[in-house]
C-alpha cells in the first residue's frame, strides 16, 4: 500500500508540473505565429514530456485570454467549421518574457541542485 | 464537414452537458470554451472518421479530450473512475452500473400517482356531465384531460423505466425520464396551484370522514415528483455523464406543460372576456370583442350552455362564466363565424353516458319557451308525415293539410322535456295537436297564449303529469313542448298544420314543415315516412317516392325522405305538384265561422314604383353566389331601384353606374360573418319615400339571432301608416335555415316571408314586376253567422276557414288595440288555431282542463272523469283513518274484554 501511495503522490505531482507548465509552452508557441485552437492543442500535446489530455487547454486559453495575454480572431475555414485564431497579445508577449525568465532561473537553480547531489556530492563523480 | 450519426451527435452533446456542469460546479464559466472544445473534438474525430462520424470515431477523440473533470482541472469522483460497461460508452461509468436511473417506491408510485389521478380525472369527469367544462370543472377542455391523463402514464412510465439499470437504457430513454419527471412537476404544480382553495376542505374531510384525497391529488403528484426529480440529483450518473446533466430536460418537460397550459388559460381567457362583452357589453365593447372573437374564435360553448346561475368554474374562478341561454350563445356564435351552430357546436362533442350531473343541469329550461340545451339520451325515435293535397276539395282550392307524428324517446332514469322549434310552411298555421296518452290519442285545447302556458307550467313541470304544448314562435313557426318524456320511456304526439300552395306556372308548391332546432338527438338512421296524396304526381328531391298508384282520381305515394330536409340548418324541402287551383272564390264553414277565398289572378304593377333592396351581409348570402347582374337585368327600367348593403355600419348606394354599377356595388361587398339585417331594412324605408308604393326586398340568408333593430323597425312601420304610406317587405330567403328575427315582427303583415320557388334571381324579378313571388296570393274574406253550425250551407271546408281565420286573427293584431286581440284570442281558439294570441295544449283529465278555464274548448268527452292521483291518495287516506277509528272504537275494546280472566 505504501508504494501504492507514493506512485499516487508521483503521479499527482508530474500532473501538477506539467500544468504548470502549460501556459508557459503555450504562449512560447504562439511566439513563433498565430495557430488556430485545434493546431495549438495538437502541438502541445505533441511536446515531449507535457502528457495532457487535449481538453484541458481549452479552459486554460480561455483564461490566458481573460487575463489579456491572447487575443483571438475567426476565420472562415474552406473544409470545415470556422477557425479560431489565437496570438499574444503585447501583455502576452511581456508575459512570455518574464516566465521564461523565470523558468530559466528555475531551471538553473534547480538543475544546480539536482547535478551537485546530496552532501556536496557531485553527479560527475 | 462529415456526416454524423445522430448517436454520435447526441454522445457529444451529452459530454458537453457534462463538462458545462462539472465547470458549473467550479464556479467557472464554460461558455467561454465549450464551442471551441466542441470544435476541436469535431475536428479530431472527422479526422479519424470515414465518410460518417460513428459513437466510436467520437469515442477515440473524447477519450483525447480528457474526461469532463479533466477538462475542468478537478478531481475525477472515484464514482467516475469505473470501468467502462462496455457499450460503447466513454470509460467514466457510473460506480453501479446496475442501479436504477430514479429509485421509485412502486406501491406509493401505483397508488398516489397512477391510481388516485385516474380516480381524480374519472371523479371530475362524472361530475361535469360526462362534458368537459362546467360544474366544478378543473378540465374546460380535451387538451386538458390528455395533459391530466399524461400523470398517471408518466409515472407509468417512470416506475417502468426505475426497474431497468441505467447503463442499459438509451440517451433517448434517459431524456424521456428527465422530460417526464419535468412534466409530473409542471401538472402537479399548476394543480395545486388551482386547488389550493380546496385543499383545506380535503384535509378536513379526510379528518373527519376519512375522504377527500381526490382534491389532494395533485399536491400528492407533486410530492412524489419533487421527491423522484431529487432521487435523479442524487442518483449519480448515467454511463459516464452525471444525471445532473439531464436537469434541463426536466426543465424542458416543466417548460412544455407550462407553455401548453398557460398558453390556453390566456387564450380561453381572452375568450372568454370578449364573450362577455360580446353578450353583456356596451355596444362598442361589442364591435370590439366581435372583432376579436373573430381572431381568436369562440370558446368553448359547451363550458356556458345550459349552465345555471351561481354555478362558479373553479377553472375560471367563475369570473366571466355567467348563465347564457342557447339562443344568446347561437346568436353570438352566427355574428362571430356567420354560421348557424349545431348542437354539436354548442353542446361537447363528447357526452358520456351520464346520469347524474346532466340532468340536473338542464332541469332550468323545463317549461321555458326556447328550445335550450341539448339532452343527453333524448331522442326522436319516430318521424312520420301525412301530406294531404285532395281531401276536403282542397286539390281546387289550393289547400294542404300536413299531419307531423313525432314519438320521443327518454332513456334516462328521470323524465326530461322534449322542446323544438317547427318552421311551418310559409303562411301555414297549425290546427292540430295530438298526444297519446296510455295508447290513446287526446286532442289539445286551444286557449289563449297565457292561459295555456299556465297551465302546461302548473301540469307539467309542478305536477310532473302528462301535457302537450304548442304555441307560436313568430311568424311561421311554432314551438313544441312535451313533458315529462317518461325515464326509459316513450311520448307520442301529432301536429296538424293547414297551409296554402303557391302557384307558379302549371305547378303548385308546397315546402314541407321542418324542424328548425332541437333539445334531442336524432339518428342518422331514423327513417322519415312521408305519405302524399294529390291530384297528380309528386316532384320531391332527395326523397325516396314509390310509383305513384290511382285512387279515385288521386295519386298517393308513399316512401322516406331525408333527415337534412326536416331537421337543422338548410332544411326544407321543396314538393312541386300539377297546379289545380285557379282564381275562382271558394267557400268554406267552421262552427259559426264562415269565409270566402280568392286567388289573385297575374297582376301588372305600375312600373312607376320605388324599389329597395336590402342585401344581408352575412357569409350566407356571399356562399349563395347571387347573380346580381341577372337579377338587375330583370327589372322594369320604370322602376326607381335603391339599394342597401346590410353589412358592417351598414352602406347606400349612390346610385351611380345604373344597374351596372349597382350590380358591381353589391358584387364588391364584403359578405361575412353573420350581420344584422333589420337595421339595413330600417335604411331602406328610409330611402324609398317618395312613392305611395313602395316595396323593399330583402335578401337575406339564415338569420338564427334576434335583431336588436326590431323596435327600429315596427317604429318606422307604424309611422309609415299614419302617413298613408303604405310599404311591403319580401324576405326572399337566398339559403334555407332558420329565421329568427320575424319573431316580433307577428303583427305586421307588410312583411312577407316569400317561398323561393326557383332562383333568388328569378324569384326577385317576379316580385318586382307582379308584387308577389308566386301567382294567386289567396285574399280572404271572414265571417261570424248567428247559427253555431254554419257548415253545409257554406261547404265544409274547415282548412280554407282556418286560414282565413288567421288572417282575420293577424289583420285584428295589427290594431294593437286590447280589444281587437281579444277579438282575436277567441276566433284563433274557436277555429283551432296556434296563433300571437293563442295556443293549444294536451291535458290528462278532466280537472285539470277545468281548473285552467280550457273545459270549454276542449273535447272533454273524450278526457277520463277519473279522480286523479293525488284524490286516489286522499281516498286511501281516509278510508284507512276510518278502519283504524272503527278498530279502535269497537274491536279493540271488545277484545280486551275478551281477553280479561
Amino acid at each position: 500500500m505504501a508504494t501504492s501511495d507514493n506512485e499516487l503522490n508521483l503521479s499527482n505531482w508530474t500532473t501538477q508540473l506539467r500544468k504548470g507548465l502549460l501556459e508557459l509552452c503555450i504562449v512560447n508557441l504562439l511566439a513563433e505565429g498565430e495557430l488556430y485552437g485545434y493546431d495549438l492543442v495538437k502541438r502541445v500535446t505533441a511536446i515531449r514530456g507535457v502528457v495532457v489530455t487535449e481538453g484541458t487547454i481549452y479552459p486554460l486559453l480561455s483564461r490566458l485570454r481573460k487575463s489579456g495575454l491572447l487575443e483571438t480572431r475567426i476565420e472562415e475555414s474552406p473544409s470545415g467549421p470556422v477557425r479560431k485564431y489565437y496570438r499574444l497579445s503585447p501583455a502576452g508577449e511581456r508575459a512570455r518574457e518574464m516566465m521564461n525568465r523565470c523558468w530559466k532561473d528555475i531551471e538553473a537553480g534547480v538543475n544546480g541542485l539536482i547535478e551537485r547531489g546530496p552532501a556536496g556530492e557531485t553527479l560527475d563523480t | 464537414m462529415k456526416h454524423w450519426t445522430p448517436e454520435a451527435e447526441e454522445r457529444l452533446a451529452a459530454y458537453l452537458d457534462e463538462v458545462l456542469a462539472v465547470a458549473q460546479t467550479q464556479d467557472d464559466g464554460a461558455e467561454d470554451f465549450l464551442e471551441d472544445l466542441r470544435a476541436h473534438i469535431r475536428s479530431d474525430a472527422e479526422e479519424s472518421a470515414g465518410g460518417v462520424v460513428t459513437p466510436q470515431n467520437l469515442e477515440r477523440a473524447l477519450a483525447a479530450a480528457g474526461t469532463p473533470y479533466d477538462v475542468v482541472g478537478v478531481d475525477t469522483p472515484v464514482a467516475a473512475t469505473a470501468p467502462s460497461n462496455g457499450n460503447g460508452a466513454h470509460g467514466t461509468n457510473p460506480v453501479d452500473a446496475k442501479a436504477p436511473p430514479i429509485a421509485m417506491n412502486a406501491p406509493l408510485t401505483i397508488i398516489f400517482g397512477v391510481l388516485l389521478p385516474l380516480v381524480a380525472v374519472g371523479t371530475e369527469f362524472s361530475l361535469m356531465n360526462g362534458t368537459w367544462g362546467g360544474g366544478v370543472g378543473v378540465m374546460p377542455t380535451f387538451l386538458h384531460v390528455i395533459l391530466l391523463l399524461g400523470v398517471p402514464a408518466w409515472f407509468l412510465y417512470l416506475l417502468i423505466k426505475s426497474s431497468t439499470p441505467a447503463a442499459e437504457q438509451e440517451l433517448s430513454t434517459r431524456r424521456a425520464v428527465a422530460f417526464g419527471l419535468g412534466y409530473l412537476f409542471g401538472m402537479s404544480f399548476f394543480y395545486s396551484i388551482l386547488l389550493l382553495p380546496l385543499m383545506p376542505i380535503s384535509l378536513i374531510a379526510i379528518i373527519w370522514f376519512g375522504i377527500g384525497l381526490i382534491g389532494l391529488s395533485p399536491a400528492i403528484t407533486l410530492v412524489l415528483a419533487c421527491h423522484a426529480t431529487l432521487r435523479l440529483e442524487a442518483g449519480g450518473q448515467y454511463d459516464g455523464v452525471h444525471s445532473r446533466t439531464y436537469f434541463r430536460w426536466v426543465w424542458a418537460g416543466g417548460f412544455f406543460v407550462m407553455v401548453l397550459l398557460g398558453g390556453y388559460v390566456g387564450l380561453q381567457f381572452s375568450r372568454d372576456h370578449h364573450l362577455e362583452q360580446l353578450l353583456r357589453g356596451e355596444p362598442a365593447e361589442q364591435a370590439e370583442s366581435m372583432a376579436a372573437l373573430r381572431w381568436l374564435g369562440m370558446p368553448d360553448m359547451s363550458r356556458y350552455y345550459g349552465r345555471s346561475d351561481g354555478i362558479a368554474d373553479i377553472w375560471m374562478g367563475g369570473s366571466f362564466l355567467r348563465a347564457t341561454r342557447a339562443p344568446d350563445l347561437q346568436e353570438a356564435y352566427f355574428r362571430v363565424y356567420g354560421e348557424v351552430p349545431t348542437q354539436e357546436d354548442l353542446t361537447s362533442w363528447f357526452y358520456l353516458d351520464n346520469h347524474f350531473g346532466s340532468q340536473l343541469r338542464l332541469r332550468w329550461e323545463q317549461g321555458g319557451d326556447r328550445v335550450g340545451s341539448m339532452i343527453p339520451n333524448l331522442s326522436l325515435i319516430q318521424s312520420a308525415m301525412n301530406v294531404d293535397f285532395s281531401g276536403e276539395d282542397m286539390a281546387a282550392q289550393g289547400l294542404s293539410y300536413t299531419e307531423w307524428i313525432l314519438e320521443f324517446d327518454n332513456n334516462n332514469p328521470i323524465a326530461n322535456e322534449a322542446r323544438c322549434l317547427i318552421a311551418l310552411p310559409p303562411g301555414g298555421v297549425a290546427s292540430r295537436l295530438t298526444l297519446w296518452i296510455n295508447g290513446e290519442e287526446r286532442e289539445a285545447a286551444f286557449g289563449g297564449r297565457s292561459q295555456v302556458k299556465a297551465a302546461y307550467k302548473e301540469v307539467a313541470i309542478v305536477q310532473r303529469r302528462d301535457p302537450a304544448l304548442l304555441t307560436s314562435a313568430g311568424r311561421d313557426q311554432v314551438f313544441l313542448q312535451c313533458f315529462p318524456v317518461p325515464a326509459f320511456g316513450q311520448m307520442k304526439v301529432k301536429i296538424g298544420i293547414t297551409a296554402p300552395l303557391h302557384g307558379q306556372g302549371d305547378r303548385a308548391y308546397y315546402r314541407l314543415p321542418f324542424i328548425a332546432s332541437e333539445n334531442f338527438t336524432l339518428s342518422d338512421r331514423l327513417p322519415h315516412g312521408i305519405n302524399i296524396t294529390s291530384p297528380g304526381a309528386v316532384i320531391l328531391t332527395n326523397a325516396s317516392l314509390n310509383t305513384p298508384g290511382n285512387e279515385s282520381g288521386t295519386v298517393n305515394q308513399l316512401g322516406t325522405i331525408r333527415q337534412r330536409e326536416l331537421f337543422g340548418n338548410g332544411a326544407g324541402a321543396l314538393l312541386s305538384l300539377p297546379r289545380v287551383f285557379d282564381t275562382a272564390p271558394h267557400q268554406g264553414a267552421l262552427g259559426r265561422y264562415v269565409a270566402t277565398m280568392q286567388r289573385d289572378g297575374i297582376q301588372s304593377l305600375a312600373e312607376k314604383r320605388e324599389v329597395c333592396l336590402v342585401v344581408d351581409g352575412s357569409a350566407g348570402v356571399g356562399k349563395a353566389r347571387i347573380d346580381w347582374h341577372a337579377l338587375l337585368q330583370a327589372i322594369p327600367d320604370g322602376v326607381e331601384l335603391h339599394a342597401v348593403f346590410a353589412g358592417g355600419e351598414g352602406a347606400v348606394w349612390d346610385g351611380a353606374g345604373g344597374r351596372d354599377g349597382l350590380a358591381a356595388w353589391l358584387g364588391a361587398q364584403r359578405y361575412e360573418f353573420g350581420q344584422p339585417v333589420l337595421g339595413g331594412v330600417v335604411m331602406a324605408l328610409g330611402e324609398v319615400t317618395d312613392g305611395k308604393e313602395r316595396e323593399v326586398i330583402v335578401i337575406h340568408g339564415p338569420q338564427p339571432m334576434k335583431d336588436g333593430n326590431v323596435d327600429r323597425l315596427t317604429q318606422a312601420l307604424e309611422s309609415g301608416k299614419r302617413n298613408g304610406q303604405s310599404v311591403r317587405i319580401h324576405l326572399v330567403a337566398a339559403a334555407p335555415g332558420v329565421v329568427q328575427f320575424m319573431e316580433n315582427l307577428d303583427a305586421y303583415t307588410e312583411v312577407v316571408p316569400v317561398l323561393v320557388t326557383d332562383s333568388v334571381e328569378a324569384t326577385v324579378a317576379r316580385i318586382v314586376q307582379t308584387g308577389a313571388a308566386t301567382e294567386g296570393t289567396p285574399r280572404f274574406t271572414f265571417a261570424e253567422t248567428e247559427s253555431d253550425s254554419a257548415a253545409g250551407k257554406h261547404g265544409t271546408n274547415s282548412h280554407l276557414v282556418r286560414l282565413a281565420a288567421l288572417d282575420q286573427v293577424m289583420g285584428l293584431l295589427q290594431s294593437h288595440s286590447p280589444l281587437e286581440a281579444n277579438a282575436a284570442s277567441t276566433i284563433a281558439r274557436r277555429c283551432r288555431l296556434v296563433t300571437p294570441v293563442s295556443g293549444a295544449i294536451v291535458l290528462e283529465t278532466k280537472a285539470q282542463y277545468e281548473r285552467h278555464g280550457l273545459d270549454d274548448e276542449a273535447d272533454l268527452n273524450a278526457v277520463p272523469a277519473v279522480p286523479e292521483p293525488e284524490e286516489w291518495l286522499l281516498i286511501i287516506v281516509a278510508l284507512a283513518a276510518v278502519c283504524f277509528v272503527v278498530y279502535r272504537t269497537r274491536i279493540a275494546p271488545r277484545r280486551e274484554r275478551m281477553a280479561l280472566p
